[in-house]
């Protein structure tokens, strides 16, 4: 048996659960892996990240700190394409992110592992694993890492292609953003982010990329995660003018 | 790894699948194939063909000028090998003796290809896909490299599949997170919800024949630049047209 067919025969016998197959991944590559956790983002070139799964709260913090921060193994790993592997937080590998690495750190994380989910030069996001303890991934671990990462493309993409066929056998709605129920369905998104960005841009009269680095620090300075900040945004509670 | 398979058949897989892994959109990724089958698959002439509803082809990549007008005269004169089952070939040994399709065969033959062997692809957006190779002499591709072909028509047909598939869910997500974007610039600068946002933008692209995505994208490109005053060429309200 492959190592991929190990990873979708495992995930198959837990299907039968009320849980959702980026969830089972994120828990079966902790049961494998000996990891403390794991999680799979989508993502986009500003840094804005849709967490798709979270094997514990935890695992989605870790995920919300890099959305808030714009810093983070995630999105050094999505922008380059490459593999980043930082062992231990508490020494270098933790001083490239000023805001992530300690804050992490206090989150009792140490070692961040982060795969970028591509095929060829096209990216969709992140598979990112970490432990408690400091420690390099053995070749071994790394690979099933990959193979890992590996079944989670497919995985999004196999979700995609299942509400693009369910959102062509049914009339187009008129919901709010009824632009594409297909992707909507197959992942939970958060629109605010994005909406939020367009209004501040209005309001201070800049562009997107700095209004969205104004959300950043506006949250940064609350000490409040960006989805907060961006709801209150759309809800009016919060001006950049 | 997902591209890479144990095959019986001598072909440089792993370079193809290390080759692919530099695509950065379909077309990249159909060059690089239609390149694999130059120098892997003994062809003069490659390239990758995707056929519309009606049959009429065009090429994501081709790797001489001679197929696109082999496809031109095909498509003009409705005759020609063409759109193909996955996993189906069609040989044409000799074009100077084209009997299936007569005029089509003699345009081919007046353009130097005298042999071709189309081989069916898994559909690329949304359409049936052929890997076309071409050839200056008759008689190029015979019954003994027919399963090396179909091997690797197999292989480059998955990793395209597998590449139409990614591009097509980065693309929709680009989408949404730009029409996401562009419903927030027009909340703020008409002090409407993201609904009525919405209904705006759908309004607008009705009246003026362009899709909520174009809206969408020009609306955020200006915002970008940054340089536009928000308030003064955007003072009409929610209906009116902009």
């Amino acid at each position: 048996m492959t190592a991929v067919t190990e990873i979708v025969m495992s995930l198959m016998d837990g299907v039968a659960e009320e849980t959702s197959l980026p969830d089972l991944l994120c828990r079966d590559a902790c049961r494998r892996l000996g990891l403390s956790g794991a999680g799979i983002a989508l993502m986009d070139s500003s840094g804005v990240m849709e967490q798709i799964a979270g094997s514990d709260e935890r695992a989605r913090t870790l995920e919300n700190l890099q959305l808030t921060l714009g810093e983070g193994p995630c999105i050094d790993a999505y922008q380059s394409g490459s593999l980043v592997l930082t062992p231990d937080l508490s020494g270098d590998g933790g001083k490239r992110w000023p805001g992530y690495g300690p804050a992490a750190q206090g989150l009792g994380v140490r070692a961040v592992f982060c795969y970028p989910l591509r095929i060829g030069g096209i990216r969709l996001g992140v598979f990112d694993i970490f432990r408690d303890r400091a420690g390099t991934l053995e070749d071994e671990e790394l690979g099933l890492a990959l193979d890992y990462a590996d079944v989670a493309i497919l995985i999004l993409l196999h979700l995609h292609s299942l509400e693009l066929e369910r959102s062509a056998a049914k009339p187009v709605g008129d919901s709010v953003r009824a632009v594409d129920p297909a992707l909507d369905n197959a992942f939970r998104s958060h629109p605010e982010v994005h909406q939020a960005t367009g209004m501040a841009s209005v309001q201070a009269g800049v562009g997107l990329r700095e209004a969205l680095l104004m959300l950043r620090a506006h949250a940064f300075a609350s000490d409040r995660t960006l989805d907060d900040v961006a709801h209150d945004v759309v809800d009016r509670a919060i001006r950049f003018s | 790894m997902i591209l890479v398979v144990d095959e019986p058949v001598a072909l440089p897989v792993p370079e193809l699948a290390a080759a692919l892994d530099e695509a950065h959109t379909l077309e990249h990724a159909s060059r690089i194939a239609a390149g694999f089958a130059l120098t892997s698959l003994d062809a003069d002439v490659a390239g990758v063909i995707t056929y519309d509803a009606d049959g009429s082809s065009s090429a994501l990549a081709v790797t001489g000028q001679v197929l696109l007008d082999l496809h031109a005269e095909r498509n003009a004169l409705a005759s020609g090998p063409g759109a193909l089952p996955c996993g189906s070939v069609i040989t044409v040994s000799d074009t100077r003796h084209g009997e299936r399709w007569p005029e089509w065969s003699a345009a081919a033959a007046r353009h130097g290809v005298l042999s071709l062997r189309l081989l069916g692809l898994q559909a690329l957006r949304g359409q049936a896909a052929t890997l076309d190779l071409c050839s200056h002499r008759a008689d190029s591709f015979g019954s003994d490299d027919l399963a090396r072909h179909m091997a690797g028509a197999e292989h480059i047909g998955l990793a395209l599949r597998l590449i139409d598939r990614i591009e097509h869910l980065e693309q929709a997500m680009q989408t949404r997170d730009e029409i996401s974007r562009a419903q927030g610039i027009v909340m703020e600068r008409h002090s409407v919800n993201a609904a009525e946002a919405m209904a705006f933008l759908r309004r607008v692209s009705q009246s003026s024949q362009v899709k909520v995505r174009q809206l969408a994208r020009d609306l955020t490109s200006e915002a970008t630049s940054g340089v536009t005053d928000p308030d003064v060429p955007h003072k009409s309200a929610p209906g009116s047209h902009e």
